[in-house]
Parts: structure tokens; C-alpha cells; sequence
């Protein structure tokens, strides 16, 4: 055992600590224990190692042994340090144990919170409530009220008042009935204490903590968030979109009210969003910006939580980043500014940050210089992106546009054309985040020069790694391509000093780049940048050659009819990707495939074909270019991106054989000649001659991503469970194992003479149930205990729902609003596909467009383009509009009033005719194109909704119906947005829920007056957006109005329930969204009069809704009431209260 | 051996970049403003700089003249 066996041994023991810690999440305070544990047992390892050399115990694998608990504990405990930021114990709180000696010992520096924490619960009831001082800090400020900065860039602070003020907190009730770990938090803040006041009789053991100053606790939930003061530092490079700048920002001292206290912050960073409107943009959107300090004023939002189950959490995503909070910089007239540069005393201009990486970006920009006057945009983009690592600059440029043979017609392109999109529908957007593929290019681009140049490897190592380390920060050191240039630089430095191969670089270097990489931030474990870089190394290195193995026999008539077969299978993904996707054809396909390596495994008659046509022959490498692409498919692409993204972007598989190499050339050119245009004037004229060779390439490239996202289909998959990826990457350690294990196996006859061949079976057997068990989890999920289920998504402004029935029937009603301004949203994509894809329901039966509305239509076609229902309902006569091509007699069939509306009513019918018909603006494929005749050319039936339809209905086996039927179809009226809809019931075993649509207050009487009592009744009522169209009412008048028109209705209806689909209707209705927010408040709150706070539920705040009808009635719970509502108790507000 | 090969072929990828490249400069009218406006010293009157004014702005800024 060599001593590199010792470091991978303590490597992979650190990280199976993180891992075990990853899953069981133990309480933060356990950290020190173990971190005592790690270094007692190191130094028991030191001295066992020591005594064993004394003893003549020289092996490796004996130290290797020593070192795996150790390892073990410091990963353990650096998660959990890692994942909370633990709080300090002052003292343990006993009836009589806390001597007042002990209380005049606590006083702190700074304004501190406090939590109680249950040890022992009390006997009986009784409440206490804490008395002290409180003496906060503010900053020193200058003639024009900015805060200082010492000359040493320290926050000038002073104490007010000079004597602490008496602070009391409220009254704190502890019962029986807590149980050991409740705890409560101390809403205000002390500087000092004295011994509490307690009323009853105290009894139990509590420990009293000081709350850890960290921004996680500063932030306040969205829409909750007053502005509060930060005085802090840029501590990172800003990330500048053409639309907006982010800045990173370590706050040191936070303000929550306008003349105030100041706290001081202990870790944790906050992210700042400026948009070009802003006076201090063009001064804050710019390398420079990077070490500045800024004194700021703006609210102080957490990062909402996932919205559904399964849905993307960005809380946890920047908490994994370290970044608990984000400001949006705006300025109002009279208010005080939102960012101040602030310059330290006696110095002329901000500071700078630290100066290696100063020289790193100032070199990054000064490259960009050169990029910019030797590439055309857009190649330019894409060049700054692949080679710098500048890929925020290219999320809103558009592709080449070049006419493609497949003219934009596969199932399920969905996205405008933007080289961003279309990367990632071609599966080559890898290239765009800089990765170990582009510092391995470098590398050997480097090694390449160096080599011309006749140098030695011994001299230029040290200059090599640190270009690599540079390049690090430039890109933005991201954790993929810090493994690849911890990787990159211990492969330099064994063949460069210790003459050692390639293999054994990897093999050591994967788990010391990890290991580097989560002792620094171990919440980057199951960070996809982590595991899908770790995933394509070890796929790399572990995978190519069995699958390499497995091709290389390929020869004369095998690989005629292997090529034959890969053929056939690529005609099919692209030309029909939804028969492909039915489980018996795909059954079929997989089982030929294996059939026909098993067969050419024992196929030994000779081959029609010369040998010599064989696999191992492929010209310039290319048999293991094939063979990588296959090991990464299998290794990571096929289960990783289903986890991550829930969708499988086919066309990679393919792409990537020309991409990969094809990118190297692009890397190699861009940087050869950025770095060349350095060099004054001839330097300038040699970077053009390669820019414009590297134009072809760079084009090429961009080109190619266009042809495939149109070529190819981009689907979304299911969601694996952890069960199913453990057998899944079980089955792949059988696969690279397969000689030993095989030959381990087979000998069991002969091992075990009495029961070896039981021993088989029974392997055999394990086996396969193990992969029959895995792909039953892969089943489509009940989400709830209820037969029937429904679930209102949060689209923002819009409406989506999903309804299953009894018999696992799905149907989809609307499909969101798309914005297609800068920065893209398109919530099919974003919230409704991943919601299906995580619950295994990819299979829809029809969707419901309830009306014509784009919040409701815009995201139905990427809706459809995906799961292909049989029909789509759309409420009469609108539906017939679709028949019309021409545009304003499209626009007088769904607007039958059209002419006494406002522009804002003319610029919809305009969208809503673009997103039915189709132009050239908006490059998705309008919705005629997927009905079939007589409104278009595709297979969905168009089906009309009126009054009375039903468009589903089943009985179950108790004889009870499920039935979905559209009560009243409605015309709409002028004055509003509204157009014809339809009124829908969702009914099962007499439970009721009824989605009102589009409908505004004007029609509500005479719906009530006319559909009937027995219409009208449901026990949960999906209210419409009562916008009221441009008109500015105030509360009284909107007041009345509802009496006359909702409270008829409720009266009428008497629902248990109110859900409201709302979200920021800016993109949506324009100016006028003001209006919108103020109506929405007054209806909510009539409602809540009415009904109960508890009983009115809104998308905005309550995030994903979800009702389940049973035989028992309706029950309706949101994701917030299970937990998921985005900020936790401990928020500003709260201690904006307490101060 | 590995770093030899590795050379040779970034001399034969620069080679024909160079060849590439200045036949690219000879027929493509944007590329051969472009050279015009640097050999004539008013690199702002580049088209391919001018294609690039949107594109991080305040790089152009600091440098252009």
C-alpha cells in the first residue's frame, strides 16, 4: 500500500462524515463535541503511529487505519458547524441555582438577542419576562450624515446613550405540556442583564443562549421587509447582466429603523441587485466595484423557500453559497440614498480589494478588451463566456438566427432563441460554466506553449499553476473548476517532480479536491456544480474503460449492425421522442440492444465485413471520444440531470462528440488571443488574425447548439428516488467491477461446495428484485390521502392548477403568464412541468384553458408541447377565434366590445393572438399548430367549453362520481380585461370545488341569479383576480361594490374555503398594477371578515395550495402551513418590534 | 511524449489559425474595417467594436480613447 493510499483513505472518510451529517442533520451545538473528538483521536492516531514505528509496524494501510476516525469526526463536524451557526450558552436557568454573581457577568459588547431553551420541562404553569439595559452602537458620520470609515477601514461606532437604557423583554409563558428542546427566542434585544422576574412557581432546568449574530437571522420574509441600513464591503467580483448588476456584500453592521441601533454582524453575506435606472449604476456595474465599502439603505429580504414540493429552493442554494438575504437598490425622492460609496478618512478614493485578486480581474478585463475588438457580437458573448467565465453577459443574447433544415418544429422546443436556452436544450450549456474541461484545455494549451518554448516541466510547473489559479478567480472559482485546478495542479506537479502518471493523478486528486473544496464549505455536497463535476471525473476515469471494453469488440458485421442500431434509435428520438417515451417500445428498444451485445458477444462465425471495419480503427481518437461520451451519459447525464433539472437534454449525447473537441479549439484561440492583444500594437493586429480564424469556430459552435435545440427534443423526465439512483449506481460499480465480481461468483461452486450454487441464485435473484423494486418507486405518486386531489400552483399573477381524479385521471386547467421581458419566466417551465415531473405525472389527459386571458394561455402551449393530452377545452365562442387568421376579426370574436376598451386591453388581444396564430417576435409555436383540424394541423383535440360540458367524469368502485363539468360559460364584459370564460366544477362524492375564472364583480349577480342553486354550492371557491381595470376606486366605493356582488355570491356559494391566485401583476397589467394590489387587499381582508383568516388562502403567500376531496368533504393545506413559508420566527420585523 | 504531441498540435491549430485568420481579414468586410481602424489608430471606428457597444460597456470605458 502506497502512502497516497493513507491520504485517500482520510479523504473519503471526511467525506463520508459530511455525508452521514448531510443526513441526519443533528443539532449545531453537538460541533465543538466533535471537533474535540476529531482532535483527540488525531493525536490518539500520532501516537498509535508513533508507538507502531517503535514496534517496527511500518504498513500503510495500519496509518491508514488511524487516520479514518479522525477524518470521520472533522467531517462531521465541520457540516454541522458549517449548516448553523451555533449559539453561545450564557447559563443554565434553575429555580435556584443562578446566583446573582452570574448575572452580573453578562454584559456584551453589542445589543444581543437571546433564546430560552426547554432542558427540563416545569412542573407547572408560569411565565417570566427578562430586565437588564440596552446601549446601542451607531456610526460616526461625517457633516453630511455618512458614516466614516478609519483610515484602516474600520466602522467608526460610538455607544448611545452613554448610560444603558432599562430594557425588559414581555412576558415568556412556560407550561407542562413543553417538551425537552422547545425553546423560545427573546424578541428584545439587551446589552446587559439582571435575574429575570418570575410569576408562579418555576420549576424545570432551561438554558439561556445568546443568538448568534449572523445575517441568517437578520433577513425578513418577502413583502414583509421594512428598509434597513447595512454598512458593509463588496466582497466579491459584481456579476453585471445587460439589465441589472448583483453585488455581493459582507455586511458588518445592520441598522433596522432609521436612526436606530446598529448590530454588529458576525458572518454570513447578503446579495444586491442595482438596475441601470439607478443614479450609482454605472459606478457599481464595473470590476471596480470589488472591495468598495458601502454604507446601504433599502428592505432586507430572505430568499423565498421552494413553492412546492420538489420545486427549486433558492434559500437553500444561496444559504449553500453563504448568502442569507437580498436587497434591491432603488431610490425615492426625500428618502436617504440606497448605496453610498464610502472613502475612508484621509484617502482620495474607495479601497480595493485584495490585490491578487484586483490583478486577476483587472487582467480578466483587459482580455475582455481584446475579445470585444476581435469578435462580432454575438460571438463575442459567447467567447467572453466560454474563456472568462463572463456568462451573465450572454443570458439575454440572441442566436445567430440561421435558418435551419428543421425550421423550429420539434415537440417540445419551447423557448425563444437565445444562445443560453439553446445551449441548454443541446446539452453543450456546460461550456458555458466554466468547468474542468476548460482548465484541462488551458492546461494543456500551457503545457503545449511551454513546450515550444523548450522549457522543462520542473521550471515552468510553478508559472503553470499559477496561471491556473488565476483563471480560478477570473471565472469565478467555482467549486467545479477549483477541483479541476486542484486536480490540474497536482497532475502538474507528480509529472512534473515525481514522474507519475495520469491515472494515479486522478485517483488521488478526485478526494483531495474534495476535500479541499467541503472543509472550506461543506454545504457544497450536494451542490449540482459539486456533484455533476465530481460525477464527470469519476465517470471519466471509472467508466470509459469498461464501456470502452464493451465497444472495442465491435468489428466487421457487429458494428455494422451496432451502427445500423444506434442509427435507428436516433431517428426515433428525433422523430417521434413521445412513441419513444411508451414503456413498451422503449422496453423493446433497450432489450434489442442488449440482445445484440449478448449475441455479438458469442458471435464467432466469420463476418460478411473484413475485420478490419472494427471500432478500435476510428480515426483521431475517436473510439474514446465515443467511449467518454457513453461513460458520462451512464455515469452522470441520465441520473444526475433527472435529479437536478428533471429533464434529459438528449441532443448532448450526440452534440458533445463535436462540441467537446470543438470547444478546445474555441478556448485555445479566444485565450491565445486575448492574451496576445496584450502585447501594445503588433499584439493588437496578430489577436485579430486569431480572433477572426476563431469567428469561424465560435460561429460554428453557436450554429451548431441552434441546429440541435431545434433537431432535438428537450423532454422532462421523472424525478429517481434515493432508492433508484442507489441501485441504478450499484448496478454501475457491477458494470466497472464486472471481470472480478464474475470471476468471485462463478468460483462460488467450487468455494463452497454445499451451497454455492444457492449462493448464486440467491445473488441472481437479490439482483433482480433490487431493479424490479427501484423501478416500481418510479411510479406515479399519490401526493395525497385523499382519492380525489387538486393542487393551485404559484405562477405569480396567474393561474395553473392540476386535478387527478379517483382513477389517477390528470387534467390541467391554464398554464400561467410567461414573461418574455428580460429575464425570462416562463412558469410551465419553472413551477408546473418540475411539479409533474417530481410527482411521476408526465401523462395528462386533457388540459382546460378556462379563458383567453394571457396570465391563463401563455404557458399552455410549452404545456402541451410536453404532455401531449388528448384535448384541450376552451371556453365557447373564443374558441372559434382560433379558426380566424385574420387579426382584427380575431380580435372583435374575443373581444366583442373591443372598441371601447383602453390600449392596455388591445395590447393583450395582440398577445394572445401572437401566442394562438403564432409571429415571428415570439418564437414558440402557437397554439393552432398542436389542434387538429379545422383550427390547425395537429393532433390535440380543440374541444369547446359551454355551459353544461363535462368534460370528465368516472365512478368509483363505491359507486361514487368524479366530474369535472363546466356549470356556466360567460362572454365577458367591457370595462375589463376579461373576454369570454368558463365557470368549472370539480366534484367528487358530493364535495365541491368551484374555479370561477375570469370572472369580475358586474357579473357575479347575474351568475348567481341564473345558474341555480344547485350550480352554486361548493365548499372551496378559486376566486378570480378582481382587478378592476384601469380604474382608480378608493376603499369605499370598492367596498360597496363587493357587497353588492361577492357577498350575494358567498351567500350563495357558502364555501368553507377562498383561494386567491395572485402574485406581482406588474409584468401583466402594466401601470395600472398599483390598482390591482390595492383591490386584491380589499377583497382579501372582506373575505377574511367573512370567513376566517384561516380559511382564505392566497398563492402569493401560502405558495403551492393543495385540496383533497373526500367521502368526509374538502380539506385545503398549503405548503406554508407545513413549514416551507420562506422565513423563519426569528426575522427584522421581529426585532424591529423588540427595539 | 504526451507534452511533444500536445505542442505540435497547438503549432499546427496556430498555423492554420493564422492562415485562416488572414484570409478571413482579406474577404470579410467587418474584419478588414476592423484592421482599417486599428492600423489608421481610431480602433472606436471598428465595426466589430461597434457590434460590441452593448456588450460590458464599461470595459470600452476605461480603454477607448
Amino acid at each position: 500500500m502506497k502512502s497516497s493510499h493513507a491520504v485517500i483513505s482520510f479523504c473519503y472518510a471526511f467525506l463520508t462524515g459530511i455525508a452521514l451529517m448531510h443526513g441526519l442533520r443533528p443539532e449545531a451545538h453537538w460541533a465543538p463535541v466533535l471537533y474535540l473528538l476529531a482532535v483527540l483521536t488525531g493525536l490518539g492516531a500520532v501516537a498509535a503511529w508513533l508507538y507502531g514505528r517503535r514496534k517496527g509496524h511500518r504498513s500503510t494501510a495500519y496509518t491508514a487505519f488511524l487516520l479514518v476516525v479522525p477524518a470521520l469526526a472533522l467531517g462531521m463536524a465541520r457540516y454541522m458547524a458549517s449548516y448553523r451557526q451555533p449559539d453561545r450558552r450564557l447559563l443554565m436557568l434553575t429555580a435556584d441555582a443562578v446566583q446573582a454573581s452570574e448575572w452580573s457577568a453578562l454584559r456584551f459588547d453589542a445589543p444581543t438577542r437571546l433564546k430560552l431553551v426547554v432542558i427540563e420541562p416545569p412542573r407547572e404553569p408560569f411565565r417570566l419576562r427578562f430586565v437588564g439595559g440596552l446601549q446601542a452602537l451607531a456610526p460616526v458620520t461625517d457633516d453630511a450624515g455618512t458614516p466614516r470609515l478609519s483610515e484602516r477601514g474600520q466602522w467608526l461606532m460610538r455607544r448611545v446613550p452613554e448610560q444603558p437604557l432599562k430594557q425588559q423583554s414581555e412576558w415568556t409563558e412556560v407550561s407542562p405540556s413543553m417538551k425537552k428542546g422547545d425553546y423560545f427566542t427573546i424578541k428584545q434585544p439587551f446589552s446587559e442583564l439582571t435575574a429575570p422576574v418570575v410569576e408562579g412557581r418555576m420549576s424545570g432546568r432551561y438554558a439561556l443562549y445568546r443568538v448568534a449574530p449572523h445575517m441568517a437571522n437578520f433577513a425578513a420574509a418577502r413583502g414583509r421587509a421594512a428598509p434597513v441600513g447595512v454598512l458593509g464591503r463588496v466582497v466579491r467580483d459584481p456579476k453585471i447582466f445587460d439589465y441589472k448588476t448583483i453585488l455581493t456584500v459582507t455586511p458588518h453592521l445592520l441598522q433596522f429603523r432609521t436612526d436606530g441601533a446598529w448590530y454588529p454582524v458576525e458572518g454570513g453575506n447578503i446579495s444586491v441587485t442595482l438596475k441601470p435606472d439607478h443614479a450609482l449604476y454605472s459606478k457599481l456595474s464595473r470590476t471596480e466595484a470589488y472591495g468598495y465599502d458601502v454604507a446601504l439603505h433599502a428592505p432586507l429580504e430572505t430568499y423565498r423557500r421552494s413553492s412546492f414540493e420538489g420545486g427549486f429552493d433558492p434559500a437553500s442554494f444561496y444559504t449553500k453559497h453563504n448568502i442569507h438575504g437580498s436587497m434591491y437598490l432603488r431610490d425615492f425622492e426625500g428618502d436617504a440614498p440606497s448605496v453610498r460609496v464610502i472613502t475612508p478618512d484621509g484617502a482620495s478614493e474607495p479601497r480595493k480589494g485584495h490585490a491578487f485578486i484586483e490583478f486577476s480581474l483587472n487582467l480578466r478585463d483587459r482580455m475582455l478588451k481584446v475579445i470585444r475588438e476581435t469578435m462580432p457580437y454575438p460571438q463575442s458573448a459567447f467567447l467572453g463566456a466560454v474563456t472568462l467565465g463572463l456568462r451573465y453577459g450572454l443570458r439575454n443574447t440572441r442566436t445567430l438566427g440561421t435558418p435551419t433544415p428543421f425550421g423550429g418544429g420539434v415537440e417540445t422546443k419551447d423557448s425563444d432563441d437565445y444562445i443560453f436556452e439553446e445551449f441548454k436544450e443541446a446539452g453543450v450549456n456546460h461550456v458555458l460554466a466554466v468547468s474542468g474541461l476548460h482548465v484541462t484545455i488551458i492546461t494543456i494549451m500551457f503545457v503545449g506553449l511551454f513546450t515550444l518554448l523548450r522549457m522543462p516541466a520542473r521550471a515552468y510547473a510553478p508559472f503553470l499553476i499559477l496561471a491556473l489559479v488565476v483563471f480560478a478567480v477570473i471565472t469565478g472559482a467555482r467549486p467545479s473548476t477549483l477541483r479541476a485546478v486542484i486536480m490540474n495542479s497536482l497532475f502538474v506537479l507528480s509529472m512534473a517532480y515525481l514522474d507519475r502518471g495520469l491515472k494515479s493523478s486522478i485517483l488521488l486528486g478526485v478526494p483531495v479536491a474534495a476535500f479541499i473544496i467541503l472543509f472550506h464549505n461543506p454545504q457544497m455536497i450536494t451542490d449540482p456544480s459539486f456533484t455533476l463535476s465530481f460525477g464527470a471525473i469519476l465517470s471519466l476515469a471509472l467508466l470509459t474503460g469498461p464501456c470502452y471494453n464493451l465497444l472495442a469488440g465491435l468489428r466487421g458485421d457487429a458494428l455494422a449492425v451496432f451502427l445500423v442500431y444506434y442509427g435507428s434509435v436516433t431517428a426515433l428520438v428525433v422523430g417521434a421522442w413521445r412513441w419513444m417515451t411508451q414503456p413498451a417500445p422503449l422496453t423493446a428498444l433497450i432489450l434489442a440492444g442488449v440482445g445484440l451485445l449478448v449475441y455479438f458477444k458469442r458471435y464467432k462465425k466469420r463476418s460478411l465485413l473484413p475485420e478490419s471495419f472494427a471500432y478500435r480503427r476510428l480515426p483521431l481518437g475517436l473510439d474514446y471520444l465515443f467511449a467518454a461520451q457513453v461513460a458520462i451519459q451512464i455515469g452522470m447525464m441520465l441520473p444526475l440531470s433527472a435529479l437536478y433539472f428533471n429533464r434529459w437534454p438528449i441532443a448532448g449525447a450526440y452534440v458533445n462528440m463535436i462540441a467537446i473537441p470543438l470547444i478546445g479549439i474555441v478556448i485555445q484561440l479566444g485565450m491565445l488571443s486575448s492574451l496576445l492583444g496584450l502585447v501594445p500594437w503588433i499584439g493588437g493586429i496578430l489577436a485579430l488574425v486569431l480572433g477572426a480564424a476563431n469567428w469561424w469556430f465560435a460561429s460554428f459552435f453557436v450554429w451548431l447548439a441552434h441546429v440541435a435545440a431545434e433537431a432535438f427534443p428537450y423532454p422532462f423526465v421523472s424525478r429517481p428516488t434515493a432508492f433508484a439512483l442507489i441501485v441504478y449506481y450499484a448496478a454501475c460499480a457491477v458494470f466497472i467491477g464486472w471481470k472480478p465480481i464474475r470471476q468471485m461468483v462463478m468460483a462460488w461452486p467450487v468455494k463452497y461446495p454445499r451451497y454455492g450454487r444457492t449462493l448464486q441464485w440467491a445473488a441472481a435473484i437479490t439482483g433482480s428484485v433490487l431493479l424490479v423494486a427501484a423501478g416500481s418507486t418510479l411510479r406515479p405518486k399519490h401526493v395525497l390521502p385523499e382519492p380525489t386531489e387538486i393542487h393551485i400552483l404559484p405562477v405569480g399573477f396567474g393561474s395553473a392548477s392540476v386535478v387527478r381524479s379517483p382513477s389517477g385521471k390528470l387534467f390541467l386547467f391554464d398554464g400561467g403568464y410567461v414573461q418574455r421581458e428580460r429575464g425570462r419566466i416562463n412558469p410551465a417551465e419553472r413551477t408546473l412541468l418540475p411539479f409533474l415531473a417530481a410527482n411521476r405525472w408526465l401523462s395528462v389527459d386533457a388540459a382546460v384553458l378556462t379563458s383567453f386571458t394571457p396570465e391563463r394561455l401563455s404557458g399552455l402551449t410549452t404545456l402541451l408541447a410536453h404532455t401531449r393530452p388528448d384535448a384541450v377545452w376552451m371556453p365557447e365562442p373564443a374558441g372559434h377565434a382560433l379558426t380566424l387568421k385574420d387579426y382584427d376579426a380575431f380580435r372583435r370574436e374575443l373581444l366583442p366590445r373591443v372598441e371601447q376598451f383602453g390600449a392596455s386591453e388591445n395590447a393583450w388581444a395582440r398577445e394572445v393572438y401572437e401566442y394562438a396564430h403564432g409571429s415571428e417576435d415570439r418564437a414558440v409555436r402557437p397554439l393552432t399548430s398542436f389542434l387538429g383540424p379545422p383550427v390547425g394541423s395537429g393532433d390535440i383535440d380543440g374541444r369547446p367549453l359551454s355551459t353544461g360540458s363535462v368534460v370528465y367524469e368516472e365512478e368509483d368502485a363505491s359507486g361514487r362520481w368524479f366530474r369535472i363539468v363546466c356549470v356556466r360559460a360567460m362572454r365577458g364584459r367591457s370595462g375589463s380585461r376579461t373576454g369570454p370564460y368558463a365557470v368549472l366544477a370539480v366534484e367528487y362524492a358530493g364535495t365541491r370545488v368551484l374555479f370561477l375564472g375570469d370572472m369580475q364583480t358586474a357579473d357575479m349577480e347575474a351568475f348567481v341569479k341564473t345558474a341555480g342553486a344547485d350550480k352554486l354550492r361548493a365548499d372551496v371557491l378559486v376566486m378570480p383576480r378582481l382587478e378592476g381595470g384601469d380604474r382608480e376606486d378608493n376603499r369605499r366605493h370598492i367596498e360597496a361594490e363587493l357587497e353588492l356582488s361577492l357577498g350575494p355570491l358567498l351567500k350563495a356559494v357558502k364555501p368553507a374555503y377562498a383561494i386567491f391566485e395572485f402574485g406581482n401583476p406588474r409584468p401583466v397589467v402594466g401601470s395600472t398594477y398599483r390598482s390591482v394590489i390595492q383591490r386584491m387587499d380589499i377583497v382579501s381582508h372582506y373575505l377574511k371578515q367573512r370567513m376566517g383568516n384561516r380559511r382564505v388562502f392566497n398563492t402569493d403567500v401560502d405558495q403551492w395550495i393543495f385540496i383533497g376531496l373526500s367521502t368526509q368533504g374538502a380539506r385545503v393545506q398549503s405548503w406554508a402551513d407545513r413549514g416551507h413559508n420562506g422565513a423563519g420566527d426569528e426575522s427584522a420585523d421581529d426585532v424591529e418590534r423588540g427595539l | 511524449m504526451q507534452a511533444v504531441k500536445g505542442a505540435k498540435a497547438l503549432w499546427i491549430l496556430m498555423v492554420i489559425s493564422f492562415v485562416l485568420g488572414a484570409l478571413t481579414i482579406a474577404f470579410h468586410p467587418a474584419y478588414r474595417g476592423a484592421l482599417t481602424a486599428l492600423w489608421s489608430g481610431t480602433p472606436e471606428t471598428s465595426p466589430i467594436l461597434q457590434s460590441n457597444a452593448e456588450y460590458y460597456p464599461h470595459v470600452a470605458e476605461e480603454t477607448l480613447p
